[in-house]
């Protein structure tokens, strides 16, 4: 209970940093979003003044901080500034993207990743288990932009077969994923790889073999679930880069997801946007760190029944 | 006559094995050392007006030049600047970059693993709190803010990258300083009076040496992909400035007409990090065979 | 010679191990033996002595780089050392079972006794899951585990260290193999644990009708469990009889320390003990290889002695006359 407790505390001062750090770096930055909505040719000092009078730019900069925290705890987030439209809207919208991009890239990496990872732990020293080897090792040192900008080149620009921008079909879907899903991919391969190894060494392995029961099983059953915890832990740490890399592939194939969204609000100074958005994606990354440690104590029994993992 | 209850062969292949990862390694070493001494080429040549023309000279009439063309090893780009200079000159930025990330990032973890791990509990308690804090904030979210901010720059995207990457390796420095104030030499020098401080210089940074070299070659590796990938965005370099980022973003919006200099330039950073990482993977062998690092 | 009522048979069995850049290097060397119907046979030696690597290579469960370079090994009458994995396997839980030290590390932690249970009969036997849990229950009882119900749905941690060494034997046991090989399975137990899982075992071989292969260091369970007594050094057998003769009678002087070091007085004192420690197979000499810590050691002594004697075997150029030093009976309580 304690411990629940101190998460949701530590969640709350992550969060509350996020905003405080976006509100006022925006804030003190030069270039205003004044510029953003007036037309250049027709503005007048006075105009900008009238607007930042408006926007409430005026007051302290604590003041206006301290307004916005009170009207988003009551479930006011307040509208873009560029755009008028409530930011609920813009988060509704956008989010089901990032949604569906972060899943799909997700149950790719670990798919494939532990597939791939077994299928080398099993077939140790072999071929093929070079092979998936080499190609983690490639992947790992591949950045998902570089890739992105070659899948781009190789499918979009080359072969003509897939979308490269935008959210129009389910096809455009498949690259801003696979991009997103090499590197963890391939660094589960790895993790799945030696943690697999590891348990396989591990003495039950030897006993479970001594009562005749099958390989197959002892390998798909026993030594896997053994290995999840290794795996999972990987994956909380998995998610919280994910979001930060879906931020660059979002924008690179200009997926309409809530990185896209918060890189153009921070761009155009729409405060209001930014700073919302900015602090849900440092929920979301706690919220996944969270997910990622409840997981993992389910996974492991000796954790779950509050005895010490060796 | 009994047949053996095990094959043999198998035995061999794990022998062989052990060898071709050293001369991974070795080649992973020559490469970075080829690697690098371009990229002190790259610096150097951005430090001169005269030299800075190898890269920023544009030509509007040899634009988007193929590699091996005329004067142009490896062709031109879009404003008909010579893509293998801009490229030195980038890796020269990688270089800058990546290092002193690492390093900044190295020393503050250093400073904040040991500090929570051997400087009382409650400075334990409010490290420990910075530490997390600063691991689950997105350095991505930082690196823009700070970009909206300070305004984008190479200066811009090291601080992002600096400030939000020594929380990983604070964690594995503390979790080694608990461990290691327990040994009788740092438990001795303190009985007889020595500071804290000089038992955290003399005793404690020896013994933390090998993770320290592990992550810091695993840091130069991350900070160069932050900083290409930063750059991409428009957050770090800025004109004339070169990048391989830069050069990846310039060349994204023409790939349908010239496919080399993204094709290059990403290439250039995969051996980079390719070479890295192996270096990193062998000298984790070697140095930490119990896994303490995790990034 | 095999007879059919014998169990396990081994006959000049050598097993080596592959050393990094293909040297072969030997382990245990020429061993023969055989457990019969209904036997007890205690395999007795210090570390090193190679007696482990005997019990892994009769279920075929040996580590990569071992294998049996000479040798056959019969259980019920089935060769193990030229069949293939596959056969192997039918015969491992369902012919001959094994059960080894830490109990702890033995049991896969993320599932329950009672799935552990059900998957070594499901291995062999297509009975259905109520079936097998039942079967499961009952084995559980016998070996008397306190609420058999509760204990299929517990995991192996929330167990004590001698519950759950109860619980391997049941896993062991649930499809009556006829030889059963304990590798020190009481070794990590306190001493009363230690003694009710020797009494149960006891129980178990007599209703059962099992062979049973024991391995240990401890003289005082051996006597306590065996019929007979091999001793185990460097490697090599170096007696075989009857419990009561060996303990009577020890010929080896080997032997005859082991006994003696068990010994204590009144107050606690060890009597005697063997100076030196057991050799690595790279020192072992060509000559007899318990020599250089021999007390009797004579001229002979630098050529290998075979074995010697019929019922009671030993080999020693020099061994302990008949009716010397009269040895308490230390097993027989």
């Amino acid at each position: 209970m304690r411990f629940a407790l101190s998460r949701v505390g530590y969640a709350a001062l992550v969060m509350f940093l996020a905003s405080l750090v976006t509100f006022f770096a925006l804030r003190i930055a030069p270039g205003s979003v004044t510029s953003s909505l007036l037309n250049p040719t027709t503005t007048t000092p006075e105009l900008v003044a009238a607007l930042e009078e408006s926007l409430g730019l005026n007051d302290p900069v604590l003041v206006q901080y301290g307004r916005f925290m009170g009207k988003l705890l009551t479930g006011d987030m307040g509208n873009s500034i560029v755009s008028r439209v409530p930011v609920a809207d813009i988060i509704a919208h956008s989010a089901g993207y990032t949604i569906v991009l972060a899943l799909a890239a997700f149950a790719l990496a670990f798919g494939i990743g532990v597939s791939a990872g077994v299928v080398a732990a099993i077939t140790k020293d072999s071929t093929l288990d070079r092979a998936i080897r080499t190609a983690s090792s490639f992947f790992l040192a591949v950045p998902n932009f570089v890739l992105a900008l070659v899948l781009i080149l190789i499918f979009g620009v080359g072969l003509h077969v897939l979308p490269v921008s935008g959210a129009a079909s389910w096809q455009s879907l498949i690259l801003p994923a696979v991009a997103l899903a090499a590197e963890p991919a391939a660094l589960t391969t790895r993790v799945t790889r030696t943690a697999f190894l590891e348990q396989r060494n591990m003495e039950f392995v030897r006993t479970l073999r001594a009562r005749g029961v099958a390989e197959q099983r002892i390998n798909w059953r026993h030594v896997l679930r053994n290995s999840l915890s290794s795996i999972i832990s990987l994956g909380a740490v998995q998610i919280r880069n994910l979001l930060g890399y879906a931020l660059i592939i979002e924008v690179i194939f200009r997926w309409p997801g809530l990185g896209y969204q918060l890189v153009q609000s921070i761009l155009t100074r729409d405060y209001t946007v930014a700073q919302v958005l900015a602090i849900l994606l440092a929920f979301v990354v706690v919220l996944a760190s969270a997910l990622g440690d409840a997981a993992l104590r389910l996974a492991d029994p000796r954790v779950r029944l509050g005895g010490t993992v060796s | 006559m009994a047949a053996p209850l095990v094959t043999t062969p198998r035995a061999f292949v794990l022998d062989r094995q052990a060898r071709s990862i050293t001369r991974n390694w070795r080649i992973a070493i020559a490469a970075l050392i080829v690697i690098g001494a371009v990229a002190i080429v790259g610096i150097i040549v951005q430090q001169f007006p005269d030299t800075r023309g190898l890269y920023e000279t544009q030509d509007l009439s040899a634009t988007f030049l193929p590699p091996l063309s005329d004067g142009h090893l490896l062709g031109t780009d879009n404003l008909g600047r010579d893509l293998l200079w801009r490229i030195i000159a980038g890796l020269g930025v990688s270089l800058i970059v990546g290092v002193s990330v690492a390093v900044l990032s190295v020393l503050i973890g250093l400073i904040v693993g040991i500090f929570a791990g051997y400087f009382g509990r409650a400075a334990d308690g409010v490290s420990s709190v910075a530490i997390d804090v600063t691991w689950a904030f997105p350095a991505i979210l930082l690196a823009i803010i700070f970009a909206g901010w300070l305004g984008p720059g190479l200066l811009t995207v090291a601080l992002a990258l600096a400030m939000t990457g020594w929380a990983s390796f604070a964690r594995v420095v503390r979790g080694e300083v608990l461990t290691l104030r327990e040994r009788e030499y740092v438990a001795a020098a303190r009985l007889l009076g020595v500071s804290r401080v000089r038992v955290s210089v003399r005793h404690l940074l020896p013994s933390l040496y090998p993770v320290t070299s592990v992550m810091a070659v695993f840091f130069v590796s991350t900070s160069i992909i932050g900083e290409a990938g930063l750059s991409f965005l428009g957050l770090g370099a800025q004109a004339p400035t070169p990048s391989l980022g830069v050069i990846l973003a310039e060349g994204r919006d023409y790939l349908n007409v010239s496919w080399w200099p993204v094709v290059i330039a990403g290439a250039t950073l995969v051996i980079v990090v390719l070479a890295l990482n192996t270096v990193s993977d062998g000298l984790r062998d070697r140095l930490d065979p119990r896994g303490r690092v995790r990034a | 010679m095999t007879t059919t009522t014998d169990v396990l048979v081994m006959q000049n069995v050598s097993i080596s191990r592959l050393a990094a850049g293909g040297e072969v290097r030997p382990l245990v060397t020429d061993v023969s033996l055989r457990v019969g119907v209904g036997e007890v046979l205690a395999i007795v030696g210090e570390s090193g002595s190679g007696k482990s690597v005997t019990a892994l290579a009769t279920m075929g469960l040996l580590p990569e780089r071992l294998f049996v370079s000479s040798g056959e090994i019969e259980v019920v009458g089935e060769s193990v050392t030229t069949m293939g994995e596959d056969a192997l396997r039918r015969l491992r839980g369902t012919r001959m079972s094994m059960i080894f030290q830490d109990p702890l590390a033995s049991l896969d932690p993320c599932f329950t006794i009672g799935s552990q249970m059900v998957e070594s009969i499901h291995a062999h036997e297509g009975m259905s899951v109520g079936d097998a849990r039942a079967r499961s229950i009952e084995m559980l009882d016998i070996v008397k585990i306190a609420d058999p119900a509760a204990c299929m749905n517990a995991f192996p941690h929330e167990l004590s260290g001698g519950m759950r060494q109860r619980v391997m034997i049941a896993a062991a046991l649930v499809l009556r193999p006829e030889l059963l090989i304990a590798d020190e399975p009481t070794t990590a137990l306190d001493v009363t644990t230690q003694a009710s899982i020797l009494e149960l075992v006891k129980e178990l071989q007599r209703d059962l009708g099992m062979g049973v292969l024991w391995i240990s260091h401890d003289l005082g369970v051996v006597g306590n469990l065996a019929d007979r007594v091999a001793v185990m050094y460097a490697g090599e057998l170096v007696e075989t009889a009857q419990k009561r003769v060996i303990f009577a009678e020890p010929r080896h002087p080997y032997t005859y320390g082991l006994i003696a070091s068990s010994i204590t007085s009144a107050r606690g004192d060890v009597f005697a003990s063997i100076p030196g420690s057991v050799p690595e197979p790279t020192e072992w000499s060509a000559g007899c290889r318990f020599q250089p810590r021999c007390a009797r050691a004579i001229a002979e002594c630098a050529a290998h002695p075979a074995l010697a004697g019929a019922e009671h075997e030993w080999r020693c150029f020099n061994p302990i006359p008949k009716n010397a030093d009269p040895v308490a009976e230390v097993g027989a309580s």
